[in-house]
């Protein structure tokens, strides 16, 4: 991954999770946090000037907190709203990083973001950003079609 | 406009997050609002529109079945709609499509957002003074929400 586009995912990432999920999110990953379990997997296509995929893997116990802060909640968050809430999430980072990569000039129009709730065992993404979360840590990636 | 009138407003979203989102910092902000109609697409935000008005839309542009510029385009286009106050709620940042939103319509406020700005936003367009002056802004969301 270009160091530009590193730079871009993970300052969309830092902001995002501050501004909209109420979390502190931080560069340094703690031990504790790279060993986390696989909470979900978020998806957002895209085209335009470039098509692709922005995924964000959320490791840890950050899902329900996330969705909690992001309507000040302190109830029992159902499944359905957690799973809107971590969409919007990658919704908003995807919508900050993609013209911070590709350039303000483009319009880009985001597709429908994929939530999976649930830990599969995956295998670890190479070409990443990490960002550390409370709870865990989150994990972005983006590839383009060629 | 007559600010001792209640205020209806019109919020679309495809996220039931975000909507409770803006919902809950419009209530929280001071201002006196009527109805909070809600749709999660441009369709659905016509229809709520059936024989009836709002004074204020608050539109994302990326949603499925009818996007929210295709959205604002029919507003503008009905005779008994055009003149509804339109702020943009969404992550776009492409220059181009902004300043060709900025001629359609009356505000723009960029995903992530924090509460204040969407009320200064709200207020502004509304052409209402901010009573609690010096920006203070209850935040409609996080784990510290009243």
């Amino acid at each position: 991954m270009k160091a530009e586009t590193a730079t871009a995912l993970r300052r969309a990432a830092l902001r995002t999770f501050e501004e909209l999920g109420y979390l502190l999110p931080t560069e340094a990953i703690s031990d504790a946090q790279r060993t986390a379990a696989l909470e979900a997997e978020l998806s957002v296509p895209f085209s335009g000037p470039v098509k692709g995929v922005l995924s964000v893997r959320l490791y840890g116990s950050n899902a329900r907190p996330l969705a909690a802060n992001m309507i000040g909640s302190e109830g029992e968050m159902p499944d359905d709203l957690v799973a809107d809430a971590l969409g919007e999430l990658a919704n908003v980072i995807t919508g900050n990083a993609l013209p911070e990569i590709y350039g303000r000039g483009g319009f880009f129009r985001l597709g429908r973001p994929c939530v999976i709730l649930g830990g599969q065992a995956l295998p670890p993404e190479e070409d990443c950003v990490e960002v550390g979360l409370e709870a865990g840590r989150a994990e972005l990636s983006l590839s383009e079609d060629n | 406009m007559d600010e001792r009138r209640k205020v209806d407003i019109l919020i679309a979203d495809d996220s039931a997050v975000m909507r409770k989102i803006i919902a809950k910092t419009i209530r929280l902000s001071g201002l006196a609002a009527g109805d909070i109609l809600e749709a999660e697409n441009g369709a659905q935000a016509l229809e709520r529109l059936a024989g009836r008005k709002v004074d204020l839309a608050l539109v994302d542009l990326n949603m499925p079945v009818m996007d929210g510029e295709e959205f604002i385009d029919r507003l503008r286009a009905s005779a008994d709609w055009r003149d509804t106050l339109v702020i943009v709620v969404s992550t776009e940042s492409s220059d181009e499509r902004v300043a060709s939103l900025a001629a359609k319509t009356d505000g723009f406020v960029h995903k992530p957002f924090g509460p204040e700005e969407l009320r200064d936003a709200i207020f502004k367009t509304l052409g209402i003074k901010n009573e609690s002056g010096n920006g203070d802004c209850a935040q409609a969301g996080g784990p510290s929400d009243f």
